[in-house]
């Protein structure tokens, strides 16, 4: 099968996918206890009369039947008009539109330190196996893996804002802006790919394919690059696809501590204040990245490796 | 020969992480940074300060998610409340009641003009009245929402407010920072309607919204315009920062200039800061009481001696103190003596773990021997105490309560839930314990005295539904808000509010004030009577870059 098959084979089954995301998200989010009209008026520091909820309510559309309240959002959505904001009545596809940009920033950001930090540590941790460089990365992994994202950011910033005012603590505008969040993002991705990529390395270095290449007379540097590294690469790459949902949930505490207008603190206030339109739409979204990214590594995987073809009997 | 070619490798990662560096920083070096940006690009005076969520759409007839400080400094209302309860001029340069108390009428101040130079009248306040009375519902926990009839102009000075009934806190309500403040014509939505949305936030007020980025900052600069003094600095500006943290940070990095507000900073950095003394600190008086409800109706809290033990056996004034380092005051009772009529002589139930033991013995919770917990009929004295998970000073508050309340033998069972789930538990009456807070002036006492005698509301009601005399109460509280003669209302309060002290129905922890931590350039900073209208306009700064 040729690749272009694939892909509108997988993108074929995207709808269904949407179809059941919506489904289960609209269900799951009508069984959090107290209703969004309760919430918009305690939010509002005014105590909720029944008169008051009543008429939140009618104008949320949540005096209507679950079943008409799906329809009608879900011929919306056909439409492709993704409703408005119980809270900020803004359009929802406005709202996401301006936050998405620094969303994507801040992962592009973390994705280039990620790989541009555990890529030469990976690398060196297994050609150096046991040497003092492998066991800094696996401490470095160690450390990576087990520091909680607020707590990083928070000594960041102490020390790179505060203390060396290098870097601004908050606010948007700049690259120097973006450092310190993105590295508290990296960090913890780090760890793992470094571990995985050494791992890798170390294991295809035992296989026979190398020392035939070795015994061909290649030079090293040769042999590490289009036979180990291509390979070890592989599982890097599926991780960072199953990843990206880690690196999105990141982002909520991360854009939170640096005050980054993004799309993670925006899911956070939403999730707060019961704005299930606003959730709805980020479900779907996050939905249609994860199809996208994992279809985006299934080809890259593709590409690099042959043998994922043959399994595939194509 | 490998090591050789992997210290290219090496050699290559690092050229290329150097570049990519080099390139960030270049690229930065032609933006202007958030500090220049503060510290005032063509000489502007601004004032930096930090807000936890962004300051909304500024409607002024609506509420959540506009930020009250924000509207307050956009729009006015025809009287404000002052120090003490006064109700002084605002819009209205004077006003008269006519004797039956159902006809207000206000004579405006004459050349006001809203921020975009159009007059502000007669016309102008009907108009505004009249599209808040047209979304009355949303309005309803305001008395006089259900007591106003009708607006009408006199001529282009005078308005007349007509009620259907009497309602005692009519100024109050109108002092409040919304829904009754004064939108532009120019503000006004296509269809007139402002329950929605507005056009612009044009108001009468000594700011002007200049700039606004959503969940990222908010630049007021000074209405030109404005009638009264103007402001001192030509510009606030709002950073929406979301962590309490970083605000900290960001202030002691002079990025920020001024930190006002409750719950913006935790009450540590609070002290960090204070104790620092590099900054100035500046507090309001106690506005607001931070109170535990106690269930009447159901478990031990019921009982009233379980409910006194509670007041005697726990040391509230070292719990407040060890927490809020000063930012809230112990509380001896439920609405602070500086509210309109609260200055009732009440009884304080002062620490004595003594007489709170003796309280549970008479009562029947007997402490069986080798055991901690109290017994009665073989049931154990367990408290189910409610907190808001958010909130770090309830927690604390929640975790002291909980070991002095063992020292008398009553377990107390504390769960942090969701603030709507915390609600809801109020209302529902599932826990024994929950917090609550008063909503502070303008709106107290009424509103304190409202909520207590309204079902389904905020669970004050249901909570003292277990009370022997809740419904003589719930009379007195329909009858003061109607009474006409003010020495009875004074009687009436002073009924309600030594009814529910005596027979402990809350349980006062604190009152809050308003903090302010500034840098010490600022100059001018005086916490106001109501909170949400911040003390901005005689702010300065005596040197622009602190």
């Amino acid at each position: 099968m040729n690749t272009l098959g694939f892909i509108v084979r997988r993108l074929a089954g995207l709808p269904l996918v949407l179809l059941g995301v919506s489904v289960l998200t609209f269900l799951l989010l009508r069984l959090v206890p107290v209703e969004p009209a309760e919430v918009l008026l305690h939010l509002s520091n005014t105590p909720p009369t029944e008169a008051a909820i009543a008429a939140m309510r009618t104008e949320l559309g949540m005096d209507r039947p679950l079943w008409t309240q799906y329809a009608i959002w879900l011929s919306e959505m056909c439409r492709f008009h993704f409703g408005t904001s119980f809270v900020s009545k803004l359009p929802i596809a406005k709202e996401i539109a301006d936050k998405f940009p620094v969303t994507l920033q801040l992962a592009a950001g973390s994705l280039i330190l990620t790989l541009g930090l555990s890529l030469p540590l990976g690398m060196l941790s297994a050609l150096y196996q046991g040497k003092l460089i492998d066991h800094i990365s696996g401490g470095l992994a160690f450390v990576g893996a087990s520091i909680p994202r607020f707590w990083l950011g928070f000594i960041l910033l102490y020390f790179f804002s505060m203390k060396l005012d290098w870097l601004p603590v908050q606010g948007t505008g700049s690259v120097l802006h973006l450092i310190l969040p993105s590295f508290t993002l990296a960090f913890t991705q780090m760890a793992v790919y470094t571990r995985l990529l050494r791992s890798g390395i170390l294991d295809q270095m035992r296989e026979p394919f190398v020392l035939y290449a070795r015994a061909r007379g290649l030079r090293e540097s040769f042999i590490m690059i289009r036979h180990v590294m291509k390979l070890a690469l592989l599982p890097v790459i599926t991780a960072l696809a199953v990843s990206m949902g880690h690196l999105l949930a990141g982002t909520v505490i991360v854009e939170q501590i640096f005050g980054l207008p993004g799309l993670g603190r925006y899911l956070m206030e939403s999730i707060l204040n019961r704005d299930y339109p606003v959730i709805q739409c980020y479900a779907l979204l996050m939905a249609v990245i994860f199809v996208l990214s994992s279809l985006v590594v299934d080809i890259v995987q593709r590409l690099f490796d042959p043998r994922t073809l043959m399994k595939e009997g194509g | 020969m490998k090591r050789k070619n992997s210290y290219y490798l090496m050699i290559i990662h690092i050229i290329v992480l150097a570049i990519l560096t080099t390139a960030c920083t270049q690229k930065d070096q032609a933006s202007p940074s958030a500090t220049s940006e503060s510290g005032g690009t063509k000489e502007l005076k601004t004032i930096t300060m930090p807000w936890r969520t962004d300051i909304g759409p500024l409607n002024p007839h609506l509420y959540d998610p506009s930020q009250m400080f924000a509207q307050g400094m956009v729009y006015e209302s025809l009287v404000n409340y002052s120090n003490g309860g006064e109700i002084v001029p605002g819009l209205a340069e004077r006003w008269t009641v006519s004797d039956d108390g159902l006809t207000y009428t206000f004579y405006l101040r004459k050349q006001v003009t809203y921020s975009d130079g159009s007059p502000f009248n007669a016309d102008s306040v009907k108009r505004n009245i009249d599209a808040v009375m047209a979304n009355k519902q949303r309005h309803s926990w305001m008395g006089i929402v259900d007591a106003l009839d009708s607006v009408e102009k006199v001529d282009d000075d005078t308005v007349v407010l007509k009620l259907n009934k009497f309602y005692y806190p009519v100024l109050q309500e109108l002092a409040f920072v919304r829904p009754f403040r004064f939108l532009g014509d120019a503000g006004f939505p296509e269809d007139g309607q402002t329950s929605t949305s507005i056009k612009a936030p044009i108001g009468t007020g000594p700011w002007v919204l200049k700039e606004y980025k959503k969940d990222d900052y908010a630049l007021f600069a000074r209405n030109e315009h404005y009638w009264g003094e103007k402001p001192k600095v030509d510009q606030i500006k709002v950073k929406i920062m979301p962590d309490s943290e970083s605000i900290v940070l960001a202030f002691e990095k002079k990025e920020l200039d001024l930190i006002y507000g409750r719950g913006v900073i935790s009450l540590d950095s609070f002290k960090h800061l204070k104790d620092s003394g590099d900054y100035g600190i500046s507090q309001s008086d106690p506005l607001t009481t931070r109170l535990v409800v106690l269930n009447t109706q159901k478990g031990p809290t019921a009982e009233l001696n379980v409910r006194k033990a509670m007041e005697y056996g726990i040391d509230k004034k070292k719990m407040v103190d060890s927490i809020a380092y000063g930012t809230e005051v112990a509380a001896d009772r439920i609405l602070a003596k500086e509210i309109p009529y609260a200055n009732v002589q009440l009884t304080p139930m002062e620490y004595d773990i003594n007489k709170a033991k003796q309280l549970l013995d008479e009562a029947g919770w007997i402490l069986p021997p080798g055991k901690t917990v109290r017994e009665k009929n073989g049931q154990r004295l367990v408290l189910k105490f409610t907190y808001i998970a958010t909130e770090a000073v309830q927690k604390s508050i929640a975790e002291i309560m909980q070991g002095e309340l063992a020292q008398i033998g009553i377990q107390t069972d504390i769960q942090g839930v969701d603030v709507m789930v915390g609600l809801q538990q109020l209302k529902s009456g599932e826990s024994h314990m929950n917090f609550w807070s008063s909503l502070g002036p303008p709106n107290d006492p009424h509103n304190f005295a409202t909520v207590s005698a309204q079902p389904g509301a905020t669970g004050i009601y249901e909570a003292q539904l277990g009370l022997p005399d809740k419904k003589e109460i719930d009379d007195q509280i329909r009858t003061v808000l109607a009474s006409k003669s003010e020495s009875e209302r004074k009687k009436l309060y002073t009924n309600i509010l030594t009814s529910l002290h005596d027979q402990a129905a809350f349980y006062p922890v604190s009152y809050e004030t308003y903090i302010a931590v500034y840098h010490k350039n600022i100059t001018g900073l005086i916490p106001q009577a109501s909170k949400y209208d911040f003390p901005l306009l005689n702010l300065d700064v005596t040197n622009t870059s602190p």
